[in-house]
């Protein structure tokens, strides 16, 4: 019947899907990096930075997505002479990113899991049973997958919203100040760790081409992103505010001993965390699910050619993502590991928009300024 | 391969030779007719003259024929006509005359068709066959013993209309005709069942169903090859997207007022004869926690009632699970002394918290089911014996701790305000699997199966509506529906599943 025929990403849902990939558990360990790197308390600033910038990049992609509606960016880029053998290259690079961040995402929460919920259970079966739920999850495709971002979305942010709010009556808003004592400069150097915390915004390359030509709009996902920046700010303020900058760097997850700090009136329940985790369980495993549904598109767009072997491929990328998860050795290694990733997965986004950019103008040029499709409506 | 196995010869339908009636012969029909009634001794032969120059036979069977109307319309009139009238007369004519001026009933026609007028005399309608006409003429005599209207027993609201569906098809499309006055509201007949032929109807709003939705509800039905479907329930299994999923994909009602805001949403509904209720599809999860009572009362009641249901069918998902969860794994999260108390009343209970509660929820599942089956009186006593008795006893003899009373108490009384008694046994069923889940891995296993059934749910299609609509196709608008229900003034348009080629209903 017609939802099932053709089934089109609406701006709204976009938005939260991008929203649900991006907090993944950089939100968890924001504050303390921030403050590590810094050692000041003006990492909200670099924050606001951050997120302007990205919104100026998810701006541009949505501009260059503009041109080839229906169509993912890989699949324009492979659409020309040149690009045909550019394609597979950047879909590698995407294949082991991806592999990469689904591997920390899990590792992530294994320690999360370790730490504060099930002290005793392996961390291997941890693993295993949301690599098994993401794996069903990616069966049900593209519409169940962003269908579940919106399902968990709400509830994610409420939880954590009503956490912070339960949180902010003890803090100590001194522990702000002084703003800027050292000029911008080491602010902006701190940038990068800010950047990596909103990525993820590499699924607009897979995920826009299932979006109408008409809903191709930069406001939703700004919208989007804003309700990023004002979650890691609030965030990484009530942190700071609560615990001071130094205590900060030594917190591993600072967002979850926030909410430790919660006492609800009346005591009737007690060390929240467990519930923030809980809740957390769920985005986890949407930013899983998500890269592991463009993780197998990618593989059978680009790779796996034979319907004989795609049916396989949920249940060989469960494999490499468990190998992967269990590389790193310690806690440490793994935030180093994130770390990488980021890089990889800023040179990716900033690579493949240049590409994209490059490759539209030169066939504009070719095909002269009323090709189809350059048109600038939004 | 191995149907063709199966597949027998059936030679039990008598094979017909011929289906047209093509013998004009009093005797040669009326043998006709009794080859093929077979030897039913509840069909009741009446041979007549009529004005004492024609033989004429009248076929009817007792019980399903209205006696007083066919001595009073039919054999009376007939006896009571003159020779001079029906001298002379072709045979074409007399069929006329009988039916248009001697008998005295609004349905009467002729037909040539054997099995049509066999299967016409079995629902109830006569037949009569007059000598030397090769037709037969079908009289509507249809009148049978049913069921007064009364209140529905499944679904009692407090304010609202007292009628329910009956068993009669009849009786139940003219309550919804009552209700609806519109002649958009269209209504469709057919039979299913090879055999039993059990007539159904589908009925629907003209100028805002979607066409698809109508069709592809006719192409589901038409596809059904079997010998009876004798309840609701049996075709909404024929007929679902999904037949592994636990959550009911069509929804069922007694109520007629129900029934009728549904038709006003653009929904299609099936009603069957022979059972007291209408089915509704599409449908979406939250329809399975709305009442008609939520609209009948004022908003903010409404409101605080599905609240309320919200909260309950959260506890009757996930209590027992989480109190094994906390008991088992998580003493943290209870407060200290809270905690102690709990530890204090678990000290001398010889089960850990899972099987305790696995036999807690097993014992009043038992007494749920052994309630509905013994006659009312019975039944509430049970409940009584049940719930206090035994609870108290496995208490005081150190089974169970008293906590787990209170929660598989508390659970048990969930379950019974969820409106949908079918979504409330899917929540019974995955309650359990929510306690083994919470006794092997915690809140983490909890939060997983939670995942896992929100993943069946968003595959989930009901008639190719979206099952977590309006939560996961996020519709603004039907939240102002949902768990709050605004003031019916804000609530403009109709609910965007499924579709309508309408969606004002009010400006």
């Amino acid at each position: 019947m017609k939802h099932t025929i053709s089934y089109s990403i609406s701006p709204g849902e976009m938005c939260l899907t991008l929203v649900s990939m991006i907090i993944g558990v950089g939100i968890l360990t924001l504050p303390r990096v921030l403050a590590t790197e810094l050692g000041l308390a003006d990492g909200w600033i670099s924050i606001l930075l951050a997120s302007g910038i990205i919104m100026s990049l998810v701006a541009l992609y949505v501009k260059l997505q503009q041109q080839f509606p229906g169509e993912t960016l890989l699949q324009y880029i492979a659409g020309g002479k040149v690009g045909k053998w550019f394609a597979p290259v950047l879909a590698l690079l995407f294949l082991v990113y991806f592999l990469c961040l689904m591997g920390y995402e899990v590792r992530i929460l294994t320690s999360l899991m370790r730490m504060y919920i099930l002290d005793q259970t392996p961390s291997e079966v941890i693993a295993a049973l949301m690599l098994f739920i993401t794996t069903y999850a990616v069966s049900k495709g593209v519409q169940g997958i962003v269908h579940l971002s919106l399902m968990f979305l709400p509830i994610v942010v409420f939880v954590l919203l009503g956490l912070i709010s339960f949180t902010s009556i003890n803090s100590d808003m001194t522990n702000l100040l002084p703003v800027m004592p050292e000029g911008i400069f080491p602010i902006l150097l701190t940038m990068k760790v800010t950047l990596f915390s909103f990525l993820g915004l590499e699924i607009l390359f897979f995920l826009m081409g299932y979006m109408k030509k008409s809903d191709l709009k930069v406001f939703p996902l700004m919208a989007g992103i804003m309700l990023i920046m004002f979650l890691y700010l609030l965030v990484t303020i009530i942190s700071y505010a609560n615990f001071s900058v130094d205590t900060t760097t030594q917190i591993t997850f600072p967002t979850v001993e926030l909410a430790k700090q919660i006492e609800i009136p009346g005591g009737f329940f007690e060390r929240l965390e467990s519930l923030l985790i809980t809740v957390w369980i769920m985005t986890i495993f949407n930013t899983i699910s998500i890269s592991q549904l463009i993780f197998i598109q990618l593989l059978e767009k680009h790779f796996v050619k034979k319907e004989a072997f795609t049916t396989y491929l949920p249940a060989i990328s469960i494999f490499f993502i468990f190998i992967v998860a269990f590389i790193p050795h310690s806690i440490t290694e793994t935030f180093q590991f994130g770390e990488w990733i980021g890089w990889l997965g800023l040179a990716l986004y900033l690579v493949s928009l240049g590409c994209g950019y490059l490759f539209f103008f030169s066939r504009r040029r070719k095909t002269g300024k009323v090709g189809k499709g350059v048109s600038y409506e939004s | 391969m191995y149907r063709k196995l199966l597949k027998k010869k059936r030679d039990t339908i008598q094979p017909l030779k011929t289906n047209a009636i093509d013998s004009s012969d009093l005797v040669d029909l009326t043998k006709l007719v009794k080859d093929y009634i077979g030897e039913s001794s509840d069909i009741v032969q009446h041979d007549m003259v009529i004005a004492g120059l024609i033989k004429a036979t009248l076929f009817y069977v007792s019980g399903l024929s209205d006696r007083d109307l066919l001595d009073n319309s039919v054999i009376k009139p007939i006896m009571q006509i003159s020779q001079r009238e029906v001298a002379n007369l072709s045979h074409e004519e007399l069929i006329k005359k009988l039916s248009q001026e001697v008998i005295n009933l609004s349905s009467v026609q002729s037909i040539k068709s054997l099995e049509q007028s066999v299967h016409l005399l079995m629902t109830g309608d006569s037949l009569l066959i007059v000598d030397g006409v090769d037709k037969v003429i079908i009289l509507g005599t249809k009148g049978y013993e049913k069921r007064g209207i009364e209140e529905p027993k499944s679904e009692v609201v407090i304010r609202g209309p007292r009628d329910g569906f009956i068993e009669d098809i009849q009786t139940n499309i003219v309550l919804l005709r009552r209700r609806i006055a519109d002649p958009n509201f269209i209504i469709q007949t057919g039979e299913i069942g090879q055999r039993a032929k059990i007539k159904y109807s589908i009925g629907y709003i003209k100028g805002l169903v979607t066409e698809e939705l109508v069709n592809e509800v006719r192409y589901r039905i038409s596809c059904i090859k079997t010998d009876e479907v004798l309840e609701t329930g049996t075709l909404e299994q024929l007929i679902e997207d999904n037949v592994l999923s636990p959550f009911p994909q069509l929804m069922h009602t007694e109520r007629p007022d129900k029934t009728t805001a549904a038709l006003m949403n653009g929904k299609v509904i099936i009603l069957i004869d022979g059972t007291p209720y209408s089915l509704i599809t599409p449908t979406t999860f939250e329809q399975l926690l709305k009442s008609p009572e939520d609209y009948y009362d004022r908003w903010h009641i409404g409101t605080l009632i599905r609240l309320i249901r919200y909260l309950a069918a959260f506890f009757a998902l996930f209590l027992p699970s989480l109190y094994i969860a906390m008991v088992t794994y998580h003493h943290g999260m209870i407060p200290t002394t809270l905690a102690l108390s709990i530890a204090g009343t678990r000290e001398g209970v010889p089960f850990p918290a899972f099987l305790e509660a696995f036999l807690m929820e097993i014992t009043i599942e038992l007494l749920r089911e052994a309630g509905i089956r013994l006659p009312r009186a019975i039944g509430q006593t049970i409940g009584i014996v049940g719930g206090l008795v035994i609870g108290d006893a496995a208490v005081r003899a150190g089974f169970v701790s008293p906590v787990m009373v209170i929660v598989v108490a508390i659970t048990a009384v969930a379950s019974f305000a969820i409106p949908s008694y079918s979504f409330s046994i899917a929540l019974r069923m995955l309650r359990f699997s929510f306690m083994i889940a919470a006794s092997m891995f915690g809140l983490y296993g909890i939060v997983i199966s939670y995942i896992t059934i929100n993943v069946h749910l968003v595959g989930l299609r009901s008639f190719g509506s979206y099952y977590t609509s309006p939560f996961a196709p996020f519709r603004y608008k039907d939240w102002l529906d949902l768990v709050f229900r605004a003031p019916l003034s804000q609530q403009r348009t109709r609910t965007n599943e499924p579709g309508t080629l309408d969606d004002i209903k009010q400006n």
